[in-house]
């Protein structure tokens, strides 16, 4: 089953300037896929489209069979589609529990108990406020609030951005947590070892369009990627 | 036959020096808003200022300076008010400097209102000199000198104008317009550049009412009310912001809609009802000029 | 010397309840509202209106309830007068902000301003330029401290109802901010509005609430004007300085910091009253406004940076 079909996207803030231009990709249900790919890719802006948070000028989007195209951005939560932005992802002047109890006032979850239970680090600072945060902890709040409303798909923009070699490594193994409940996932990194570990395949954007999709292990090895990463002077060097 | 045509020509007259007045604030307000993107919601505060000081200091009564020396000093004063203010707010957010500008126009008008003994409180001051006046009388011919001298400010202001925001400097102003992450490793020098830009501006205000004082020979504080704001604005919008040909051409062209609707609210409504008729007059533009904002965007110049 | 700050405090309700409404469209809807101490004034007059018909038809609404200086009209008109400058900042809204809001913060404060111009002057067009009082009935004030200590303390019943209200209208706004859903969305809207969106949250639904209680708000403010002062149509022009001071003072997005700064305006205003004379009262909002954003420009309690 397809959990997320993205068609002939063509995204930008501004009408005639398109940064997603033509993208299609296909997320099946229980995968985990990353989007890489140089700075000013438009791999955020795909998701932020996704997301309903870039305007759409062409294109569709099917979240398991649905049309989201035109979905504003305040629906896609109760669409299934939970999205975790890069920066500025939490309310930094509302408390954890604040931050999380407003998330599940909104869905009408049942509680917070299911949350806590799979991040108890949250669950002990839950007074702080989310200002006093650490990075990797903030990270995990982002998370946790968009998991809350048991989306179906999980969208995260580059989660790995600002944090340790350690801090990446428990956010990853909480996404294979997720995965492994039934959650699928979309993100973009830019940390390209870590997202190949952790993606089952993985599309390289370059200029607002998929380039190469592929099973991460394939690319591990692929010279295509470096290719596109730093261009033709790479290849020459070789 | 003769009368009625000098009394076309003397009414004319009269429009063109208040719209020629009007074009110089509102170049002023252009450098500010369409050069540099900076939000002055207290115009009517520069330009009392302006005229106030000119009246105060060429007032036979007072130290009597010539009229020449009184315009000259409306333009310093003014831009120290300018300099104050924007030494304090342009580093801050943007809308402080709209609330603060705001803030000056009202607290400017309250001293102005109440500080009789210096400022004639609600009487204003009287009596202002009118240059030339020794050798022209008050007739036909000094309106048609005083128009003369107000349209020679006026494309002395516009030429000057246009060579600065051709020069070197104004380049730097249009880039930290554009943009303003890379303009500002030149460090310090953006909020310096927005500061001159915001002075000036204010000078020009300043000016604008030294000619008006000088012009009408009175002044009072509820000549400097925020519709003083708003008629600057008004003409910015309807000229195009940023093209100083533009706003000179909205600012005769405002002044001449607000004339003329004035006018003929006053002949259809009865004698007795004119502060009201003046109240729709404003009514009825302001949601024109709100209206043009919706339908035609303001957008600054693309140069 | 103390009696300067009882009259602090009832200018400062005055203050507090329009500074709240105008914070909440600062921080929210994101541009400075210069038509905002218009909705006072309109709120006031509507409230006016609805006072002199229902005394017109049922004269034992004008009688004086208990010690204070008007009657059930009064108060029926203030409920009414409330939904109305809520309806009526919602159509601003609508006809207006709405369709400007892409255009960015200084069209919309340029559209404000001309607003504003537009509702004083068809106040002015309407009711004339005379003042108006909701009631003739005075007032005696009651002395809480004899005039020997330090001046003595008095307040007029009507003086103490509003400062209680105004306390009661902050305490439930508040609650209301502090533990409903949609107060909550307010919040968040103001702090992040993109990860507001993504959490679930109708931009458009809280923009519709802000503007409600933002007039609700200005309605009140602009009663306890024409109860504890006089109702003038420029009375919202007049507000707007001392507004907007407040809302810098407390920090933009606070509501307990547009309350303190309420306060600390109206004590600003009356010491000035003592010591520079009634007509420069503006001038007091304006010189605590220049202080703050020379000391410290976020404001007290100002929740972004």
């Amino acid at each position: 089953m397809t959990a997320l079909q993205i068609d002939q996207l063509e995204a930008g803030y501004e009408p005639g300037l398109s940064i997603v231009r033509g993208a299609c990709l296909t997320v099946h249900h229980g995968e985990i896929v990353a989007v890489i790919g140089p700075n000013g890719a438009g791999k955020s802006s795909l998701l932020k489209a996704v997301a309903g948070l870039v305007p759409i000028s062409r294109g569709r989007n099917l979240l398991f069979g649905k049309d989201i195209t035109q979905t504003p951005a305040h629906r896609m939560v109760f669409e299934g589609l939970a999205f975790v932005p890069q920066t500025e992802n939490v309310f930094i002047n509302l408390s954890v529990a604040e931050n999380l109890e407003l998330a599940a006032a909104i869905v009408k979850a049942d509680g917070l108990e299911p949350i806590y239970a799979v991040f108890p680090d949250l669950h002990r600072q839950r007074a702080n406020l989310a200002r006093q945060l650490s990075g990797g902890q903030r990270q995990m709040l982002a998370l946790a609030r968009g998991l809350i409303a048991r989306p179906k798909l999980l969208v995260l923009d580059e989660p790995s951005a600002g944090l340790s070699p350690k801090m990446v490594e428990q956010v990853f193994s909480k996404l294979r947590e997720v995965r492994a409940a039934g959650v699928t996932v979309l993100l973009v990194e830019q940390n390209v070892k870590a997202a190949l570990a952790l993606a089952d395949r993985t599309a390289v954007m370059l200029e607002g369009k998929e380039r190469i999709v592929a099973p991460s292990a394939d690319l591990l090895n692929d010279e295509r990627v470096t290719e596109l990463y730093l261009g033709r002077f790479a290849r020459e060097r070789n | 036959m003769t009368t009625l045509l000098l009394g076309w020509l003397s009414y004319g007259t009269f429009f063109l020096v208040f719209a020629t007045v009007f074009a110089i604030i509102t170049l002023g307000l252009n450098l500010q808003w369409g050069f540099t993107g900076l939000f002055n919601v207290g115009v009517a505060g520069f330009v009392a200022v302006g005229a106030y000081t000119s009246a105060l200091l060429t007032t036979p009564k007072g130290p009597a300076w010539p009229v020449a020396a009184g315009l000259v000093a409306a333009i310093l004063v003014a831009g120290l008010v300018g300099l104050f203010i924007g030494a304090i707010v342009l580093r801050l957010r943007r809308d402080y400097l709209a609330i603060t500008t705001f803030g000056v126009a009202v607290t400017i008008q309250t001293i102005a209102n109440n500080a009789t003994p210096l400022t004639g409180g609600p009487f204003g001051v009287q009596f202002i000199p009118k240059p030339m006046q020794s050798w022209l009388g008050t007739g036909l011919s000094w309106t048609l000198a005083y128009l003369a001298l107000s349209l020679a400010l006026l494309v002395i202001v516009y030429l000057a104008l246009e060579k600065l925001v051709a020069s070197p400097w104004g380049r730097v102003l249009r880039a930290i317009r554009e943009d303003e992450i890379t303009a500002s490793s030149i460090g310090k020098r953006v909020f310096l550049f927005r500061l001159q830009s915001f002075v000036i501006g204010a000078m020009l205000m300043g000016l604008g009412g030294a000619l008006y004082a000088h012009f009408v020979g009175f002044i009072a504080p509820e000549d400097f009310l925020p519709i003083l704001t708003f008629q600057p604005w008004a003409m910015l919008i309807v000229g195009g912001a940023g093209n100083n040909r533009g706003v000179i051409a909205g600012a005769f062209l405002v002044w001449a809609f607000w004339t003329v609707s004035g006018g003929l609210l006053r002949a259809w409504i009865p004698q007795a009802e004119q502060a009201r008729a003046a109240a729709l007059q404003v009514v009825l533009i302001g949601i024109l000029i709100v209206a043009m904002l919706v339908l035609r965007p303001l957008r600054r110049s693309r140069i | 010397m103390l009696q300067i700050i009882a009259d602090g405090l009832i200018i400062g309700s005055v203050i507090s309840l329009g500074a709240i409404g105008l914070s909440l469209t600062l921080s929210i809807v994101r541009f400075s509202n210069f038509s905002h101490g218009e909705l006072l004034a309109w709120g006031a007059y509507l409230a006016l209106v609805g006072t002199t018909a229902f005394t017109a038809s049922h004269e034992s609404l004008a009688s004086p309830i208990g010690p204070f200086s008007f009657g059930w009209g009064l108060v029926i008109s203030l409920v009414v007068a409330s939904a109305l400058t809520a309806l009526l900042a919602l159509l601003l809204d609508a006809i207006l902000f709405k369709r400007l809001r892409k255009q960015g913060a200084i069209t919309l404060v340029i559209a404000s301003f001309g607003a504003a111009l537009v509702l004083r002057n068809l106040l002015l067009f309407w009711q004339g330029g005379v003042p108006k009082y909701y009631s003739q009935n005075l007032q005696i004030a009651i002395a809480f401290l004899p005039r020997r200590t330090y001046g003595g303390l008095r307040f007029t019943p009507d003086q103490l109802l509003v400062l209680a209200l105004t306390l009661a209208t902050v305490t439930a706004l508040h609650l209301f901010l502090r533990y409903s859903v949609l107060g909550r969305s307010m919040r968040a809207t103001a702090i992040n509005p993109a990860l507001a969106q993504v959490t679930g949250i109708d931009p458009e639904r809280v923009l519709r609430a802000t503007w409600l209680i933002a007039g609700a708000l200005a309605a009140l403010a602009g009663v306890f004007a024409g109860v504890t002062v006089q109702l003038r149509p420029t009375m919202g022009v007049e507000l707007l300085l001392p507004l907007f001071a407040a809302v810098v003072l407390g920090g933009i997005g606070s509501l307990w910091g547009a309350v303190l700064g309420g306060f600390i305006v109206g004590l600003a205003e009356s010491a000035s009253v003592v010591l520079l004379g009634a007509e420069y009262r503006t001038a007091a909002a304006f010189i605590v406004l220049i202080a703050i954003l020379l000391l410290r420009p976020n404001g007290l309690f100002g929740e972004k940076p």
